[in-house]
């Protein structure tokens, strides 16, 4: 059965779950756009230097972030998000004036894309996020501190907020916890399907 | 071997004016060369198998590499020598099958890049006659370049050359005409190219600097 075309963007800091939410739409026959990380052409130099590089950097997530939501054909669910891309900005390494610029290219990027169908924003505490980032080990994301994740999670709520609220649905990342099969994730899901047809309808 | 100061030459130029030939002999000299990422960019298939899809794409990327690779060697002591600049990709975004939105975000992206760098010390603008490039553009049979027309250098060649008009002032740019360099592809016979190139660079960096006291005089009067 064809369905029309809909985007949902999770949005939460590193270690909410974005990715593995977004891959459990897969069984409802989603299309899952996943963030660069491997094939980021800036993202290792990032790491190594991030006040020199991050305004390139996040301008590219910006522009896959583009590719992805223009390409989309029936549903589509994303591990990012526009309001992430500019949470991301204003609480990374950048001078103000690069931020405006980041945060510019972004504003024209969500022009392009149009906004999301629905938008999850995954909640955690910088406790439950700092926890859930040593669990995994990634080397890259060793030195994230709780005052960052603070930030972060401050601008990502301001930058919700300026969403049409029927179109967000908050989740908080304790309830997910275990959650990680299609099965057990199954009430979730549902939740979100239901809430895209209401959505679709809506929008007719 | 020449000794190159600490800066920046941008070679510009549309399509087969032999800009990667020139960097590649700039060099030989002792200049550190910069290359456009032409095998890993992640959107070029995309592009050639989709032009108006995804010509805003592989504009935008040019524009991020482009200050990428500047920023990976602003610490440099000698030289640093690039086929790409921000004239030609201006030039590029003109010519692109952009819509009106879709430029808006194009040249909000290179503006942005523009004001976060200081410009060349020296633009070379590499100068042809359509004809003459497109007879070069054949020669080198390059299929990306097969569909190439007329109409296209030309437009191309108008926008860089507006485009140089506009960041080059006189005492950073050195113009060469295309049809001069014919021939000269082995060290011996391009080095007085070289050489003047060498010379108009230290011009260039003198301008610069006495500007640069001009400037700071009141100052320090006051």
């Amino acid at each position: 059965m064809s369905r029309p075309a809909q985007r949902i963007e999770i949005c939460g800091a590193l270690g909410s779950g974005k990715t593995t939410l977004a891959r459990l739409f897969s069984h409802m026959g989603a299309q899952v756009a996943l963030e660069p990380v491997e094939t980021h052409p800036f993202l290792a130099d990032f790491y190594r230097d991030p006040p020199r590089y991050a305004f390139q950097c996040q301008s590219y997530f910006g522009l896959a972030y583009l590719k992805e939501a223009r390409d989309a054909k029936g549903l589509l669910v994303m591990d990012n998000g526009l309001p992430l891309l500019h949470a991301y900005t204003d609480a990374g390494p950048m001078s103000m004036d690069e931020k405006e610029k980041a945060n510019r290219l972004l504003a024209d990027i969500g022009a392009l894309a149009g906004p999301a169908d629905l938008t999850i924003h995954l909640t955690g505490t910088p406790t439950q996020l700092l926890q859930r980032i040593a669990g995994r080990g990634r080397e890259m994301e060793k030195t994230v501190s709780a005052d960052f994740l603070a930030d972060l999670n401050t601008r990502l709520a301001y930058r919700i907020a300026q969403l049409d609220p029927a179109r967000v649905m908050a989740l908080d990342i304790a309830s997910l916890e275990g959650h990680t099969t299609p099965a057990s994730i199954t009430p979730v899901t549902e939740r979100i399907e239901r809430t895209l047809q209401h959505l679709a309808l809506r929008r007719l | 071997m020449l000794s190159w100061p600490k800066a920046r030459i941008e070679i510009c130029g549309p399509l087969g004016s032999g800009k990667t030939t020139l960097l590649n002999l700039l060099a030989h000299f002792g200049a550190t060369p910069i290359y456009e990422p032409v095998q890993q960019h992640p959107y070029l298939e995309d592009f050639y198998s989709n032009p108006p899809k995804y010509a805003l794409e592989k504009c935008c990327f040019f524009a991020l590499d482009y200050l990428h690779s500047l920023k990976t060697h602003s610490a440099h002591e000698g030289t640093v020598a690039l086929d790409a600049s921000v004239p030609l990709l201006r030039a590029y975004h003109d010519m692109a099958p952009l819509r009106m939105d879709e430029r808006l975000m194009a040249d909000d992206l290179l503006d942005g890049i523009a004001a976060q760098l200081p410009p060349a010390d020296l633009y070379i603008h590499l100068s042809a006659d359509t004809q003459y490039l497109l007879k070069r553009i054949a020669k080198r049979g390059r299929d990306m370049e097969a569909t190439v027309s007329a109409d296209y250098v030309d437009g191309l060649n108008r926008r860089l050359d507006h485009h140089i008009s506009r960041v080059a002032t006189h005492s950073r740019l050195l113009a060469l005409e295309l049809q001069t360099l014919e021939g000269r592809t082995t060290p011996e016979t391009i080095a007085p190219i070289i050489e003047s190139i060498h010379k108009a660079l230290s011009l260039a960096l003198e301008a610069k600097a006495s500007k640069a006291e001009q400037q700071a005089l009141p100052l320090a009067e006051a």
